[in-house]
């Protein structure tokens, strides 16, 4: 186990490096002027690119600014945008509404995911099979932002259940949203289980407990779901950067004041600095989600460490 | 009228599988005209394949279905609900929302069918040498994929579209090619790695040695061997992809990072119409693109599936 969470981590280092040099040769190098589209629809004044011209050391030679960039991310410097404001300032303040908001949205995944997965995986061909494949299907085919709209406009103005917009981003107000922002991955995550499970149900050991005389909901639940779900925990993982990106729309349609929010706010503001600071966060935290599902799958799944 | 259905799913790896299929007629054709057999019987492939096909007509000739011009607007009739001369109403510029919708499509398409193409040509080709050359190349395009692999899509794309960004006047065909190539850059290792994979299934086999033994170059090796059976799954993925990469550049626009106005596109006509005031007073605005936006992306996910499933028996 120790020497797979060494592999492991060793192998991460060159992609967080390649993916931060990537970025940082977008964002910093590719176009003309850096300093151009940083500062809303006004061409930046001459003291703030002087600031920006110093603050990146763009006299420097490409790789020593790279390495001063990677340096002031490592110590959370994330920039400050023509407002004089520090990006990490204003993602410290939105990002509790944020997680509020992700974290009900793996919650419904699970819940509802899971549970559509393993309905249609033990009645394989039955009505609630072709069900929850269909759904789904419609479910994966429906992007975020017209589920979103629909949501608020059915359920919050028409019926009047939920409160159709998020500004305090209370958990009760955030419910909505992340039902909105778990769909998508509900429809995967219940798809994966079911083909998951069914593949496990035919499988030798389950056959063995079963005639054993174990009953159908012991096997099922001890014996072919356990096996089933390791897949199922590393998608949900993987699923997080969907997540997040669908975060950025789902806070734009509830006007939730998370990250998201203030990255399509950026975005729209011209304000370069935050938009790049906030999704390189973003980016960050999906390589360690992932770091750690990987390290889970490790110890969920012992024949992979193993090898 | 068949003809046209069967050229859709594999139009944009034509390149891919035309070539070797003449070198490998038997097994090649059975394994296709089983699959075919399969997917004929299947009301999913006929929905998804008429789905297909309405929208690409749309897109290519919009005029079949409209004689509006969806341009012209008159402010006087903004926001009107629909009725007997407008059958979705008028957006907020007094648009005819019914034009503007079936004209959308062509952005949708369009991006959808090139990224795909750009991705399967990038994917693929570097996914088959990786595979087939082994080595330090292979370790080397690897960790290169590995690196695009780990940004989001959605996330990545904001980044780019952001660092390209297209000032008011840019032209149409050139901000739908800046979309296309920030899909693409972020999208080429899913495929990458699938086709990789599929080789090295492929490769140990007994009649890849008998044709190395039979002295066939890597070339032939590659395009009459590997590349038959490596190339169904590839096919698959980059026909649900499709749907995919339209919900991308809708979701782009939607967040005005995308295709800009005065393009027209179901994303930003989704994006003008989800205001909070104009949700409640104008419902038409929102659900006439988005109707036909998920339908789009319904229809190359079913078919994609429907695919998978006559490809490979034993998910049934």
């Amino acid at each position: 186990m120790g020497k797979y969470i060494i592999r492991r981590l060793l192998q991460m280092i060159p992609v967080i490096i390649g993916t931060s040099f990537l970025i940082f040769l977008m964002v910093f190098v590719l176009p003309g002027d850096p300093t151009d589209g940083r500062c809303g629809e006004r061409p930046c004044s001459a003291a703030y690119i002087a600031k920006f011209r110093a603050e990146y050391n763009l006299d420097e030679p490409l790789i020593v600014r790279y390495f001063l960039y990677l340096g002031k991310l490592l110590q959370g410097d994330l920039g400050t945008n023509f407002y004089g404001n520090r990006v990490v300032d204003e993602l410290l303040l939105r990002y509790p509404t944020t997680l509020r908001l992700t974290f009900i949205a793996i919650v419904v995944v699970i819940l509802f995911g899971i549970t559509a997965g393993v309905l249609a995986g033990i009645r394989k061909g039955k009505f609630v099979d072709n069900l929850v494949t269909l759904s789904t299907l419609i479910l994966i085919s429906v992007p975020v932002f017209v589920l979103g709209a629909g949501a608020q406009m059915v359920f919050g103005l028409r019926l009047g259940l939920f409160p159709v917009t998020a500004t305090q981003g209370t958990w009760y107000q955030l419910l909505m949203p992340g039902f909105v922002l778990g769909a998508l991955s509900v429809a995967y995550v219940a798809r994966l289980t079911r083909t998951s499970l069914v593949e496990n149900l035919r499988s030798d050991y389950v056959r063995t407990a079963k005639s054993k005389g174990m009953s159908q909901g012991r096997a099922v639940g001890v014996h072919a779901l356990r096996n089933s779900l390791i897949p199922v925990v590393t998608y949900i993982g993987a699923s997080v950067g969907a997540l997040m990106g669908g975060a950025i729309i789902t806070e734009r349609i509830f006007n939730i004041n998370g990250v998201g929010f203030f990255i399509y706010r950026s975005i729209n503001q011209r304000d370069g600095v935050s938009v790049v600071g906030a999704v390189i966060v973003l980016v960050v935290v999906y390589l360690i989600v992932n770091l750690l599902v990987d390290l889970l799958y490790g110890v969920l799944d012992p024949r992979i460490t193993n090898d | 009228m068949t003809e046209s259905f069967i050229q859709n799913p594999d139009e944009p790896t034509t390149e891919l599988i035309s070539a070797p299929e003449q070198g490998q007629d038997e097994p090649g054709a059975s394994l296709w005209s089983d699959a075919w057999r399969i997917m004929r019987g299947r009301p999913l492939f006929w929905i998804s394949a008429g789905l297909i096909v309405i929208f690409v007509l749309m897109s290519l000739v919009p005029q079949l279905f409209t004689s509006t011009d969806p341009a012209y607007c008159d402010l006087s009739l903004a926001r009107l609900p629909p009725d007997s001369s407008a059958w979705f109403g008028y957006d907020l510029q007094g648009c005819d929302v019914y034009s503007r919708t079936i004209y959308g499509a062509r952005s949708s398409i369009l991006v959808g069918v090139l990224t795909v193409i750009a991705t399967v040509f990038i994917g693929g080709t570097l996914g088959i040498i990786a595979g087939f050359t082994g080595g330090w190349v292979d370790a080397l395009l690897s960790r290169i994929a590995d690196v695009f692999f780990a940004i989001p899509l959605l996330l990545g794309g904001i980044i780019i579209m952001y660092t390209f960004r297209s000032p008011p006047g840019t032209a149409y065909s050139l901000i739908v090619g800046k979309v296309v190539f920030a899909l693409a850059i972020l999208y080429w290792p899913n495929i990458f790695r699938l086709m990789r994979s599929s080789v090295l299934q492929v490769k140990p086999n007994e009649y890849v040695l008998a044709a190395r033994a039979l002295g066939a170059g890597p070339a032939r090796i590659i395009l009459s061997h590997v590349l038959p059976n490596a190339v169904a799954p590839v096919i698959v993925v980059a026909t649900i992809d499709l749907g995919a990469f339209i919900t991308t550049e809708a979701a782009l626009s939607f967040l005005g990072i995308g295709l800009q106005p005065p393009a027209i596109s179901w994303g930003i006509a989704i994006s003008e119409a989800s205001g909070l005031g104009y949700i409640a007073a104008a419902p038409h605005m929102l659900l006439f693109p988005s109707l036909f936006l998920s339908l789009a992306v319904l229809g190359f996910i079913m078919l994609g599936e429907v695919i998978r499933d006559a490809m490979d028996p034993k998910l049934r």
